[in-house]
């Protein structure tokens, strides 16, 4: 149990470390930075947490009067176990599999199973932070229906088995898909996977929650009393939280004995279901495990033939720009959080507003859209604002330049010692993410100038105000992080979702575009004023980032060390 | 070829300095071996020559440029294989040596003879094509040493560059920078293998507390030592120093 206990304080420590304790003030490490970083999250997180609530609440309201208080409370807790489960799929491998240390555990005078526990318990802990979140709000949301003791002793129990199965299932899956899957056993690879089938996911519960938000108690209950099949899979597939639903359905009357026995239960199914994993663990996870860090070269074998088409020379900038896209492109964690936000905010915005177009209630939409007169003076300097703000925002979202010297990390140096002068170095990182910013703001362009056919003038003017506010922000999010670069870390998601000049980058960005809609609303009521203002304003506050990113970027580059 | 005057180095606010006032001078058809103790100063000094880290005072000079103020210069002139090969990970061997190629200017004629030979020397041909990530160690080390060559620079600063080489691919390093001294070009290389030293280096340079305490040929070492081994004399100076 000494074994377990020290096992499981290092793994935590390392993990909340690299969350927490990772932020730099001054180049020193900083836990209230991190601590207020997170505060921050979680404070920006409160108003969905009162959406949540405020949702709960009617739907228990509803069906507390109808007597069927459980099936919500059930529906609740299989949503939250989904959650669970898919965002335990992308943490189990880090802690299991990718953290690389059980080479150096098992030589060790530690029993195996002791290992696997102590891994599963540091990924229980952080599953547990999110079903003490979600319990929270379907507590206050139960209040009221269900008295304080019952409430209470009920909603202990379920967060305390909520995450349990859910997280079962996901290491299991994990542990049969490194065990028998060569081709995901490499950390890229699966991140991406697991990534993409995030955001399916996400594209896909965008579409269809236009018909859960629209829908009303009385359809629900229909639709989930409709769906027997369904409902008794889910049964089958989380018992715990069947049963802890039917715990809260019976301490509505109260019926004290029946609450204690389904809890009982529902404990006792989490215990064999931790059993479960544990005799599966052993089975599965030393034989996925070892050799993981082995490294096998992968790729077509090259020839000495082969060299004579593959060495090939470009202009120096035109390598370094390939270099950085290529790193960019092939780094999950860059990818998934400076570019996808980036290509697919549009295509996120169109999934969303075609259905809508194309149903009923979007005729009226349709109608306003129809009726913008962009011939009128007004409404063509207004739509120059508006693309200027498009831009400022995407152009903010596509932290790309922002994080451009932070992921270099301890290869910061490589920069340094290269016959490269440190502007062209610069340039070409900018170059990188202007290319992603624009191929994001032409996927924009296309079906607003369909939607609106805006006069050929307008258009072209529209497109000119986007790049001096894209080139600027670029510029500065570059310098902000030539200021404070985030250099010393182990993983990369360090330098890109802890990074505060990311940050600075967003915020920037939006205060620009709240600044330009602010004078464009109030001031620049013609198309000739609106553009001579922003593409001039645009140009001016880009000589400014350039100077800051390439005059005193390169000379603070030349200092840091 | 390599001038290093009164060079010092301090990190942040430390009193004590990291490199203290060294002075050495490398030249044509040498191989200077650096050793030192762990924390002697020799990875800061090495830092320093190719510009990573800037000095406190002094000069450092490589072909005639000084490398603060013509630092694009003095740069081409070297070949810097750094102490850890875990760089550019996610680019193919040969995405990583044809950018290396580009940043020194290397012709398409020249990169494809240098990665031809070097490939075959360190039998990592077949390897180009995949990601560096996927390499082992010594796989790494040896496309970063393949890197830092291709423009073949009279120069080579080579910060433990025998670490995780298999011993074939070790022997052939040696005879490299055996050849490209003899070839007119000179060698500085750290180690902590002091029988590779003894065997490789024409001259030593002994580093300890970012002080140089000896420098120079390695028999006028063993003279003034009554003729001990190089590791009994490393041993002696370095505790005693």
């Amino acid at each position: 149990m000494r074994k377990f206990s020290a096992m499981f304080r290092t793994f935590l420590k390392i993990i909340v470390g690299q969350a927490v304790f990772n932020m730099k003030v001054g180049g020193k490490e900083n836990k209230w930075a991190g601590i207020l970083l997170w505060g921050f999250v979680g404070i920006s997180f409160m108003p969905m947490g009162w959406l949540i609530y405020y949702m709960l609440n009617n739907l228990y309201y509803f069906f507390a009067q109808v007597n069927q208080l459980q099936l919500a409370v059930g529906v609740t807790l299989n949503m939250g176990a989904v959650l669970i489960f898919m965002l335990s799929l992308m943490a189990a491998p880090a802690i299991f599999y990718f953290s690389k240390d059980v080479e150096y555990l098992l030589p060790m005078p530690v029993k195996p199973a002791a290992i696997i526990a102590a891994k599963f318990a540091v990924a229980l802990v952080f599953e547990y932070l999110l079903a003490v979140l979600l319990v929270g709000v379907m507590f206050a949301a139960l209040w009221g229906h269900i008295g304080a003791g019952m409430l209470t002793f009920n909603m202990i129990f379920t967060a305390l088995t909520l995450p349990i199965l859910p997280l079962v299932y996901s290491t299991v899956i994990v542990m049969l898909l490194m065990r028998f899957v060569r081709f995901i056993r490499n950390p890229d690879r699966y991140n991406w996977i697991i990534g993409l089938f995030g955001l399916a996911l996400a594209i896909v519960f965008m579409t269809q929650s236009q018909n859960m938000f629209t829908i009303d108690e009385e359809a629900l209950l229909n639709m989930l009393m409709g769906e027997p099949v369904a409902m008794t899979a889910m049964q089958w597939i989380f018992p715990t939280n069947a049963l802890a639903a039917q715990a809260v359905g019976a301490a509505v009357y109260p019926n004290v004995y029946t609450v204690i026995r389904l809890q009982i239960s529902n404990i006792s199914m989490a215990i064999l279901g931790l059993m479960f994993f544990f005799i599966l663990a052993k089975l599965l996870y030393f034989k996925g495990v070892l050799g993981l860090s082995e490294s096998g070269s992968g790729g077509k074998k090259m020839t000495a033939d082969d060299i004579l088409t593959h060495a090939a020379g470009q202009s120096v900038f035109r390598a370094y720009v390939m270099k950085e896209l290529r790193v960019l492109f092939r780094s999950p964690v860059a990818f998934m959080n400076c570019v996808l936000m980036v290509l697919f905010m549009p295509i996120i915005l169109v999934i969303s507003i075609v259905p809508i177009l194309t149903a009923g209630e979007g005729e009226g939409i349709l109608e306003v859209l129809s009726a913008v007169d962009l011939s009128d003076p007004r409404t063509a300097a207004l739509a120059l604002v508006a693309m200027a703000i498009l831009s400022l925002t995407m152009s903010g979202a596509a932290t790309i330049t922002a994080s451009a010297i932070s992921r270099e990390g301890r290869n910061f140096f490589v920069m340094k010692y290269l016959p490269v002068r440190y502007r062209t170095q610069l340039n070409a990182k900018a170059a990188c993410g202007l290319t992603v910013i624009f191929a994001g703001l032409l996927l924009v362009f296309i079906p607003l100038i369909i939607l609106f056919s805006p006069p050929i003038l307008l258009a072209i003017a529209g497109v000119l105000i986007t790049l001096p506010c894209a080139i600027f922000l670029n510029y500065l999010g570059l310098f902000f992080d030539t200021v404070k670069p985030m250099l010393d870390w182990d993983n990369e998601a360090v330098a890109v979702k802890q990074n505060m000049n990311i940050l600075l980058m967003i915020f920037g960005g939006m205060g620009v575009a709240v600044g330009v809609g602010f004078v464009g609303w109030f001031w620049l009521h013609t198309p000739l004023l609106a553009f001579a203002v922003l593409f001039g304003g645009g140009l001016v506050l880009t000589a400014l980032a350039l100077w800051l990113a390439l005059v005193k970027g390169s000379a603070l580059l030349k200092n840091l060390h | 070829m390599l001038k290093i005057t009164d060079v010092s180095k301090t990190y942040g606010n430390n009193i004590i300095k990291a490199v203290d006032n060294i002075s050495m001078e490398v030249q044509s058809k040498q191989i200077l071996g650096f050793i030192g103790p762990n924390g002697a100063g020799k990875t800061t000094t090495m830092k320093m020559i190719t510009g990573v880290l800037e000095p406190d005072g002094g000069t450092i000079t490589i072909n005639g440029h000084d490398i603060t103020s013509d630092p694009l210069a003095a740069k081409q002139s070297f070949g810097y294989v750094p102490d850890s090969p875990d760089m550019f990970l996610r680019l193919k061997g040969i995405e990583y040596l044809n950018f290396m190629g580009d940043m020194y200017g290397v012709s398409n004629e020249q990169r494809q003879e240098k990665i031809a030979s070097m490939g075959e020397t360190f039998e990592m041909t077949g390897a180009l094509n995949a990601r560096i990530q996927s390499y082992s160690h010594g796989m790494r080390q040896k496309i970063i040493i393949m890197g830092a060559l291709l423009h073949n620079p009279a120069l080579w600063i080579l910060d433990e560059p025998l670490t995780g080489l298999d011993p074939r691919s070790s022997f052939q390093l040696k005879e490299m920078m055996r050849a490209h001294a003899e070839a007119g070009n000179c060698v500085l290389f750290s180690t902590h293998m002091l029988e590779v030293a003894e065997k490789l280096c024409d001259k030593i340079a002994l580093i300890n507390k970012g002080r140089i305490i000896f420098m120079g040929e390695l028999d006028e070492l063993i003279a003034q030592h009554n003729n001990k081994s190089l590791e009994d004399i490393f041993m002696e100076v370095t505790a005693n120093a």
